[in-house]
């Protein structure tokens, strides 16, 4: 189940032909059934151009892959496929690791954990000590670790970017299971380099395929797939074209809005 | 219990799909290349004629016993003991098969990126894994072949893109020079992989939509052919008559990759492709194995016989060969004859035997109506 606080998104689950559950004494309300596409969508989309919204969802499902393999497929490349990196990039990184006494995984492991703990910290902390707390994070991880030779440069750029994309994601709890698989898939990545990576991908995408929300496949409509629906998950598709409803929900009653909504020049005699 | 769950036709043509081609990719390049030459890329037209056949085969079988695989309907073909005994050497092949395949992607991975790891270690992690997508059963694995076919198809596109500045058309010429023969011959090994189609006997019982079961399974052949042509034509063009000598020439193809000095070295890519294709091609036969198994032993499910099965097939794989040339020996000689032989024969026969007692049936049938009119 999903659940949110905003009235936007429970409006438009209603439309979609959502079950949406209202409880006394909490702000948030329940959203079922869930499809793993649906805690990737974010109410902004649909505020924007249609153009606006395919672009600015296809860089979240970028951010995604990135949030999730960014890390191991740094410590599995710079551990098992040295080759992969052009030669003037490997060089660069191979200077900055000189003088590092952990392996690259070791390293890793440090500064995500460090990361997730100041992050958890910075949520509890009040807001003016939360600041305080993120400019000492940043000293303390990004200047002062480097300096002082325990990590390495790329490997900070690495965490850095890995902890922006995992904001990219609109659902915490999305982002929250993202944050703990990328424990794990560094492990694998870190014993057996991209093959562990796809190892662990497989067997996520294999969970993904069990799981079912309420009879509604986790994955759908992207396996089992289904065109008509396609278009508003890869991309956002313009208002007009979204005339039927998601066909799990929307048995009853097939359409959200009449035809001719698109927009078109008036004909000559109106 | 096994028979609720339904897959899409189209679901099931994409996991034909890597079940075949998964490992052709990799292999058939330079074996139809030794005996073909420069037609190496007119070999898997001719090959694929059996695929079409025992696709067609399998159809006719699954239209005279709808719900039923393969084992158990030689049982009502041939009678019990013939039927269990059929069956049975049905089974042990394909427990053969399936180790020979697991094998394969074990000397691959630790020929190109892990050269120090066991090789149990290599085999076990990836039956392990594929043994949750067994256990989700077919409707688990068809969406995982929804999701990763079309990913693995589009980076091979990617590849074959990349790789067009350096090819050379060239080397195809002259087409035929010796007539058809040398790629009739070259044909026989891609023969002996498009003839492992008869899976989609196992299949189709789940399919949801029986008719479109045939069409589907005849542009999963389709689509397998034109993935090993292309694949030929690429590695004719881009190594001419150097293709034979290589083990992987795909993967040395991706290392030919080099634009704007960034992206070179994508033989990690090849071989991410190919982790993907191999572990649906795995399940595939890892899922039948244990779904025939436990058909023939009549029990009422399958999933408790998983994991055993698992490591069955994880020593099957580390005693089918010694080392990678045996392996590719083995099946670019014996082996072809081998799995051609279980096959399409035994399939042929089963639809043999069926219609023909079924002719008979119906002629008492009519007999036995017709009786009491004449009386």
């Amino acid at each position: 189940m999903l659940n949110t606080e905003r009235p936007d998104t429970a409006a438009a689950s209603l439309l979609e032909g959502n079950v949406v559950i209202l409880t006394d004494g909490t702000p948030f309300v329940l959203i079922a059934p869930t499809t793993f596409y649906s805690l990737l969508q974010s109410p902004e989309d649909y505020y924007e151009g249609y153009l606006i919204g395919t672009l600015i969802r296809w860089l979240r499902y970028a951010f995604l892959l990135v949030a999730l393999l960014l890390p191991s497929g740094y410590v599995a490349i710079l551990t098992y496929h040295q080759e992969m990196i052009p030669t003037n990039l490997l060089i660069s990184v191979a200077r900055s690791r000189e003088q590092i006494p952990f392996p690259a995984l070791v390293e890793a492991l440090i500064m995500e954990s460090t990361f997730e703990a100041l992050r958890e910290a910075g949520i509890r902390l009040p807001k003016n000590i939360g600041s305080a707390v993120s400019i000492v994070g940043a000293l303390v991880i990004g200047q002062a670790a480097v300096s002082a030779g325990i990590v390495s440069a790329p490997m900070v750029m690495v965490v850095a970017i890995t902890g922006i994309a995992s904001f990219l994601i609109p659902r915490y709890n999305a982002a929250i299971t993202l944050r703990i698989l990328r424990f794990p898939i560094m492990f694998l990545a870190g014993t057996l380099g991209l093959v562990g990576i796809m190892l662990a991908l497989l067997t996520i995408i294999i969970h993904m395929c069990t799981l079912r929300s309420f009879g509604v496949p986790y994955l759908q409509p992207l396996a089992p797939i289904r065109n008509s629906e396609l278009k508003d998950t890869i991309i956002r598709a313009p208002w007009w074209s979204l005339k039927k409803r998601p066909h799990w929900t929307g048995d009853y009653n097939k359409f959200r809005q009449s035809n001719g909504q698109k927009p078109s020049p008036g004909k000559g005699n109106e | 219990m096994m028979k609720q769950a339904k897959i899409s036709p189209i679901q099931m043509a994409l996991l034909m799909n890597p079940a075949i081609a998964a490992t052709v990719l990799l292999l058939v390049p330079s074996i139809t290349a030794k005996q073909a030459e420069q037609d190496s890329w007119i070999s898997p037209i001719w090959a694929s004629v059996i695929g079409f056949f025992v696709v067609f085969i399998a159809y006719q079988l699954n239209k005279l016993f709808p719900e039923e695989s393969i084992i158990e309907y030689s049982e009502y073909i041939l009678g019990k003991f013939l039927g269990k005994l059929i069956s049975a050497a049905f089974l042990f092949f394909y427990l053969h098969i399936t180790g020979i395949i697991v094998r394969e992607y074990g000397e691959f991975v630790s020929a190109t990126s892990l050269f120090n790891t066991p090789m149990t270690v290599i085999i076990g992690s990836m039956v392990l894994v594929c043994s949750f997508a067994v256990l989700g059963g077919p409707e688990v694995i068809g969406r995982v072949s929804e999701i990763i076919v079309p990913v693995v198809m589009l980076l091979y596109i990617i590849i074959f893109i990349l790789l067009i500045k350096d090819l050379e058309v060239k080397n195809m010429f002259p087409i035929m020079e010796k007539g058809i023969k040398p790629s009739l011959m070259g044909s026989i090994v891609p023969q002996s992989w498009f003839s492992e189609f008869i899976l989609i006997s196992f299949f189709l019982p789940f399919v949801k939509d029986k008719k479109k079961g045939m069409k589907w399974g005849m542009i999963s052949v389709c689509s397998v052919m034109i993935l090993m042509v292309l694949t030929n034509i690429m590695n004719l063009f881009l190594f001419g008559k150097l293709t034979a000598s290589l083990t992987y020439p795909v993967m040395v193809a991706a290392r030919y990759i080099s634009i704007a000095d960034f992206l070179e070295h994508l033989e990690s890519i090849v071989m991410a492709i190919w982790i993907a294709g191999t572990f649906i091609k795995i399940t595939v036969f890892y899922f039948i194995l244990s779904l025939g198994i436990a058909q023939w032993l009549k029990l009422s499910d399958y999933r408790p016989i998983v994991l055993p099965i698992g490591f069955l097939i994880l020593l099957q794989g580390l005693w089918s060969a010694g080392d990678l040339q045996e392996l590719s020996h083995y099946l670019a000689t014996t082996g072809a004859v081998y799995i051609l032989s279980f096959q399409v024969p035994i399939p042929v026969i089963l639809l043999l035997i069926a219609t023909i007692r079924n002719k008979i049936q119906q002629g008492k049938g009519n007999k036995q109506n017709e009786a009491p009119v004449n009386h």
